[in-house]
């Protein structure tokens, strides 16, 4: 795993992973992508629909940004993407894309990949300083910041009855990161603090319900990223439908149609179940690949109080 | 283990050759061994909000609009003063080296009242130096007067004639025929030096549109006429205005009202319309216009029947004696007996009461006498315009605020309420010359014995009567046309060449009245020109200076102008060498006694320069500014051109409880019954000539200079015949005004009472100004233009409905001698019964290319009949092409609706204020009516004159000693103590 053939690969997996993030593909790379068989073959070749599915998932629905998962604001550039920021400084990373935060998770990719360079590089030159350098560097890059949140965001991605393309891409994004947290098994964080860059100052709620949706809304709370399309599916499943809004108000909306038409309790259900199958889809990672265990439990343990503060909120 | 899909990618990638991912290479030689953590970085340099004061003699900038480019651009930083409005707050003018222009204003973070910040009119001042329509050259008119034909003179040709004409008015003992009426004041005791000299009660001002109203209300109780509120350390504020402080002081005042607020100060706004401040009060109150002293009333029983006010003050300060005395001779003169009359007097004031007269809640205006009443003595209070100015009777708003500030003691302390002059500083100019011996009655008739300032706004009516007639004129900074009420009957005497005989408007741009003018003469905005200022914006005393910063700049790069001309855009001149030069050539022999206050102190018998004349101010009369200079091994001249301003002192320092010293009451003796301390030694020249009240001297026993208290101290007091602070005004008494001497209630003009809503009768507001507006100097700046251009009548919305309008509808707004046609806006942000529509707008001119096009409609003015006025907008504003490349982009067509035309002069029979609320009936627009439209009949407006003139007690009828006025009031370009007295009246004690 650690040769430089090897190495060489997965720079280049990275690196691509990290450009089909950030953008739809540009032809240019919708041909490297087509060249690997497993990816081609979920594409349809059709890229203006993988345009459209890139700026649905993406663009209205799950937001690839670390600090929408790891702090509470729910705002962009908040105290983990100043970290994010420091890092790359730390490294000598300039990115050259302006995605509107640096905690893009493509920008993240994009970023592994330079280190995995480097620690290629290093080691074809025999520069065993920088190779462990490097290595030292993924190692706590992964262990503070792409490990921590990936798989939340990818499971949010594989709700979404989008386009395969995506929903492939979000699997391949989990797996290269379990296989590069064995590769350079680094030291877990005992446990993840979280400074915000600001006092969490979340408008103050006026009532239960508020706080209620606020908390479910709030993936470093609730532990999972309760998009639009979740919303939608939720209502769907209760026989009702929600107006597109802002995150908040169609969660809201959710909970006032349900109260309305006396379906509180199959609401708590439904969301009962879909935090139910997230824990269980976190422990077959975790029974897969043990590197997870530290990294997914506490989103595990958010999402069982969730599920009773639910239950316990709503009477 | 890794799962199948990423081994099989893994593998396809092995096989195939990769484009190359580049490897990082990290800024420090981070992967050495060491598990050190990273260094912290070190930041290169601290963030700054200002250049570094060491570094404004060369200062450089990356020019912006160079971007991406980096191209350093060097600047020298000039400190100046903005002139767009009272505050002179300090602006640094960024003047680059190689082309001498001007970059851009910013704020001069030395100035004690601005300190570094500025509201939108300072930086715009830029748009008014380069604005391309600006007037550059002396002008003359060419046709008649108004045709609008002009030629280019030479400064020369208009000095000469001007002073010639003057010169031979004063020869032939027509001093009165001269009159300069200013708007802008530039530098403080500037024409106080000029207007004596000449021998003449020439000055006119703005004030009676202004602020007389306020200024009576407060000097009926200490005698001085403006306040100076501790805002920042204030527990509560109490403001009667809008925009904080109707745009007075705006900027200064502001920062320090949300010092307080942040503080923890409650903020109390009294304004009938939902202003910006308003809508951050912690408590608004929208009462009926005119009905604000019945809420400060009942405030006041509320602090009375509780007990809560300040015993120990009120008894110490307050002529309560005076009082008791002469009103109440049987009963003992006894403080507690004045606390039982006290009672009593204000009994009727019940919060029901105010209530029903303001339509406010009594449940608000306890909650808000209760707010009052914890201040602990620190209250800070301001009107300054809003009602004082706005209601018949309007002063009394003014003098019941202050009673709440004296019940609470909340008098030059510390978060309370100053006198102006404890916070301000004139320095005494060179040559002072004694006072004129003449009296100006079309400024000061008789019919106003208690006015403050001049009664300016009946000027043209007295023309009209024939009580006198105007050789030359000087309208400076000053567009009564326009910013005055009943500017129709202005116009009609501008045009009069039997009335005014030489119209010379000095002004920077074009204006409604320089259109009327016979010479328009180009005066500096406030980058081109020196002056001195010193405003009471805070607790804490400082002078700034203005200077023209490119005369400045070219002195520091080694090319020094004698001349401002020779430093500012075209032949645009600065009035203080402008006034120099004049007066000279009015006396260039001296034989007139004219000349010799313009002499140098440096060099006997020559012209004195803007360099002796300020140096000689700052070398000797501001007090530790020289020693400030010498520390820096400059002189004081040099200190204020590099700093701009100078604190002479900070915090309070009120001056009626100081005691007096040994070597004042050396000569002294004291009044057995009032207490009051005389001396005959002479007073000494004061070196800060801030006006203030002025005692005669008694024969036998000297001058007043303060009071023995009852506790035994002696003390300096108050500038009032009593001492003391007058809650019973004995010149309100003996002037013909007995039922006002003590703080009453008086309906104003437009109480609900006069208006009948049934008719769609409404009361007109029309007192709110736009902080981003200053009436006419800032129609040039197109930053200013762009934000605020419309002027809409507000309405609320049941009006609005009973109306059948919408917003964005046109309606008429019928006054007593016209109409005008308006857009509205319905709002629930104005009380029902009154609309409201901003005095800054409504900008005209009369030809396509008459100056001001980015700020004024084209319109066509028309006299239909004797006195029938109509005008109609022809268009817009409209883009246009010039060396400003801004004005082919000008987007807004509205100049808005010049509602002033349409009004009758109002003046305040006691204080001389015009009152601007007007009484009107609405109607929607009919079909031939059109936006902007305005008729006026001006014969209407004379005749609305005399019925305001008739409730005037006049001199001649009232005055107790054969006096026009009271001697000892405030007065500016005070007349000699003959000349005070009636004509046919000798001179008496």
């Amino acid at each position: 795993m650690n040769d430089h053939t090897t190495l060489v690969a997965r720079q280049a997996m990275a690196d691509m992973i990290g450009r089909l993030l950030l953008a739809p593909p540009s032809p240019a790379l919708w041909e490297e992508a087509a060249i690997l068989v497993d990816l081609a073959a979920v594409t349809d070749n059709r890229p203006e629909a993988l345009a459209i599915a890139y700026e649905y998932v993406f663009g209205r629905n799950v937001y690839p940004y670390e600090s929408l998962y790891c702090d509470e604001e729910l705002m962009l550039n908040t105290a983990t993407a100043e970290q994010v920021a420091a890092t790359y400084n730390t490294c000598g990373f300039l990115p050259t894309q302006n995605v509107g935060a640096p905690d893009h998770l493509g920008l993240e990719f994009i970023f592994l990949a330079r280190l995995i360079a480097t620690e290629a590089t290093a080691l074809s030159a025999e520069n065993l300083d920088r190779y462990y350098w490097a290595r030292q560097q993924m190692a706590a890059f992964l262990a503070d910041h792409l490990a921590v949140w990936v798989p939340i965001w990818a499971r949010a991605v594989q709700r979404i009855p989008a386009h395969p393309f995506y929903q492939t891409l979000a699997s391949l994004t989990v797996e290269f990161i379990g296989s590069e947290l064995e590769r350079l098994s680094p030291p877990m964080p005992v446990s993840p603090t979280y400074i915000p860059l600001q006092s969490a100052t979340a408008p103050a709620e006026v009532d239960e319900l508020g706080a209620l949706v606020r908390h479910l809304i709030t993936p470093v709370r609730a532990g999972i990223f309760l998009s639009r399309a979740d919303c939608t599916m939720l209502a769907r499943q209760l026989g009702f439908s929600v107006p597109i809004a802002d995150r908040f108000t169609m969660v809201r909306t959710l909970f006032e149609t349900a109260g309305h038409f006396e379906q509180v309790i199959d609401l708590v259900t439904t969301l009962e179940n879909v935090m139910s199958n997230e824990i269980q889809e976190l422990h077959r990672l975790i029974a897969t690949q043990s590197v997870w265990q530290p990294l997914l439990q506490p989103w595990a343990q958010r999402l069982t109080q969730s599920i009773h503060i639910v239950r316990t909120g709503l009477g | 283990m890794t799962t199948s899909l990423l081994n099989r990618l893994l593998g396809t990638f092995s096989q195939r050759s990769q484009s190359r991912v580049e490897p990082l290479t990290p800024p420090v030689q981070a992967y050495v061994k060491s598990t050190a953590p990273a260094a912290t970085p070190i930041s290169s340099q601290e963030l700054r909000d200002y250049p570094p004061v060491e570094r404004w003699n060369d200062w450089t900038e990356y020019d912006p609009k160079e971007w991406p480019r980096k191209v350093a651009r060097r600047y020298t930083l000039v400190p100046t003063v903005c002139f767009n409005c009272e505050s002179a707050c300090g602006l640094l003018a960024y003047v680059d080296v190689e082309t001498l222009k001007i970059k851009k204003f910013e704020g001069n973070p030395l100035h004690p009242g601005s300190r570094g910040r500025n509201c939108a009119k300072g930086p715009a001042t830029l748009n008014q130096v380069y604005d391309p329509d600006r007037i550059l050259y002396p002008l003359k008119r060419a046709g008649k007067r108004g045709e609008g034909k002009w030629v280019r003179v030479s400064w020369d040709e208009a000095l000469n004639e001007i002073a010639g004409r003057i010169r031979k008015a004063i020869i032939e003992q027509r001093q009165t025929e001269i009159i300069y009426h200013v708007g802008r004041p530039g530098h403080d005791g500037f024409m106080e030096w000029v207007l004596p000299a000449w021998g003449v009660d020439a000055h006119n001002s703005h004030t009676n549109v202004c602020s007389s109203g306020a200024r009576c209300g407060q000097a009926m109780w200490m005698g001085l006429d403006r306040p100076s509120p501790d805002h920042a350390n204030a527990r509560v504020i109490l403001l009667i205005s809008s925009h904080l402080e109707t745009g007075h002081y705006f900027n200064p005042h502001a920062q320090r009202i949300m010092e307080g607020k942040m503080a923890g100060a409650k903020l109390i706004v009294l304004d009938t319309r939902l202003s910006n401040t308003a809508s951050l009060a912690d408590e608004w109150l929208s009462p009926w216009p005119g009905s604000e002293t019945a809420i400060l009333l009942a405030i006041a029983n509320y602090l009375i029947r509780t007990g809560q006010y300040n015993r120990d003050f009120v008894r110490r300060w307050v002529n309560w004696a005076d009082y008791l005395r002469a009103e109440h001779p049987d009963l003992p003169v006894s403080f507690e007996h004045f606390e039982m009359k006290l009672q009593e007097l204000y009994a009727q004031y019940t919060f029901e009461f105010a209530a029903q007269e303001s339509g406010v809640s009594a449940e608000q205006i306890e909650r808000v006498a209760k707010i009052i009443a914890r201040c602990e003595g620190k209250l800070a209070t301001h009107s300054w315009r809003s009602a004082t100015s706005a209601n018949l009777g309007g002063w009394m708003v003014a003098r019941c605020l202050w009673f709440l500030n004296v019940l609470t003691g909340s008098i030059g302390v510390e978060g309370g309420t100053s006198a102006n002059v404890w916070d301000k500083w004139i320095p005494r100019h060179p040559n002072m010359a004694p006072h004129p011996k003449v009296w100006n009655e079309l400024t000061w008739p008789q019919e106003y014995p208690l006015n403050f300032y001049e009664m300016s706004i009946l000027l043209p009516h007295f023309l009209k009567e024939g009580r006198g007639k105007v050789d030359t004129y000087f309208t400076r900074v000053y567009n009564p046309i326009w910013t005055n009420p009943d500017g129709m009957s202005w116009l009609e005497v501008l045009t009069d060449e039997s009335k005014i005989g030489l119209h010379v408007h000095l002004s920077p741009t074009w204006s409604e009245t320089g259109w009327f003018a016979d010479y328009i003469l180009p005066m500096g905005v406030g980058a081109e020109r020196h002056d001195m200022m010193s405003q009471e914006t805070h607790a804490g005393c400082w002078i700034a200076f203005r200077q023209p910063v490119l005369r400045e700049a070219m002195r520091r790069l080694g090319k020094p102008v004698k001349d401002t001309r020779d430093a500012n855009p075209g032949e645009v001149w600065e009035e203080v060498e402008f006034w120099i030069e004049l007066s000279w050539r009015i006396d260039p022999d001296g034989k007139l006694g004219i000349r010799k206050t313009f002499e140098s102190p440096y060099r006997p018998g020559q012209k004195i320069t803007v360099d002796e004349l300020y140096g000689w101010m700052f070398e000797n009369h501001v007090p530790g500014l020289p020693e400030a200079a010498a520390k820096e091994g400059l002189t004081p001249l040099e200190y204020m051109r590099r700093y701009g301003a100078f604190e002479i002192r900070k915090g309070v320092q009120p001056t009626f409880d100081k005691p007096l010293s040994s070597a004042e009451l050396a000569d002294a003796t004291i009044d057995p019954d009032t207490g009051i301390v005389y001396t005959k030694a002479p007073a000494p020249p004061s070196s800060n000539i801030t006006p203030l009240p002025y005692f005669e001297p008694d024969p036998e026993r000297g001058r007043p200079i303060g009071i023995k208290l009852e506790d035994g101290s002696i003390v300096a007091g108050f500038p009032t015949p009593s001492r003391r602070l007058e809650f019973y005004s004995t010149t309100l008494r003996d002037w013909g005004w007995p039922e006002y001497a003590i703080p009453t209630y008086i309906h104003s003009h437009v109480h609900p009472s006069k208006i009948d809503r049934s008719k769609n009768e409404a009361v007109l507001l029309s007192t709110f100004r736009l902080p981003t507006l200053i009436h006419t100097r800032s129609g040039n700046a197109k930053w200013l233009y762009e934000i605020s251009h419309k002027n809409p009548v507000w309405i609320h919305t049941s009006d609005a409905e009973r109306l059948g309008l919408r917003t964005g509808d046109l309606v008429k707004v019928i006054t007593e001698i016209g109409y005008f046609v308006d857009r509205v806006w319905v709002t629930e942000g104005i009380r029902p019964g009154v609309i409201a529509c901003s005095h800054h707008l409504g900008r005209w001119r009369l030809q396509e290319d008459g100056g001001g096009r980015l700020s004024t409609a084209l319109v066509e003015l028309k006299q239909e009949g004797q006195g029938e006025w109509r005008m109609r907008q022809i268009h817009g504003i409209r883009p246009y092409e010039s060396d400003d490349p801004d004005t082919a982009r000008i987007w807004w067509e509205d100049a808005g609706v010049h509602q002033n035309l349409t009004f009758a002069v109002h003046p305040d029979p006691v204080s001389g204020m015009h009152c601007w609320h007007q009484k009107v009936r609405l109607e929607p627009a009919g079909p031939n009516d059109r936006y902007g439209d305005i008729y006026v009949d001006t014969k209407r407006a004379h005749e609305v004159y005399r019925e305001w003139l008739a409730m005037t007690r006049p001199a001649s009828k009232v005055s107790p000693n054969g006096m026009r006025r009271p001697h000892w009031l405030l007065r500016p370009f005070r007349p000699a103590r003959e000349a005070y007295f009636l004509p046919g009246k000798g001179k008496k004690s």
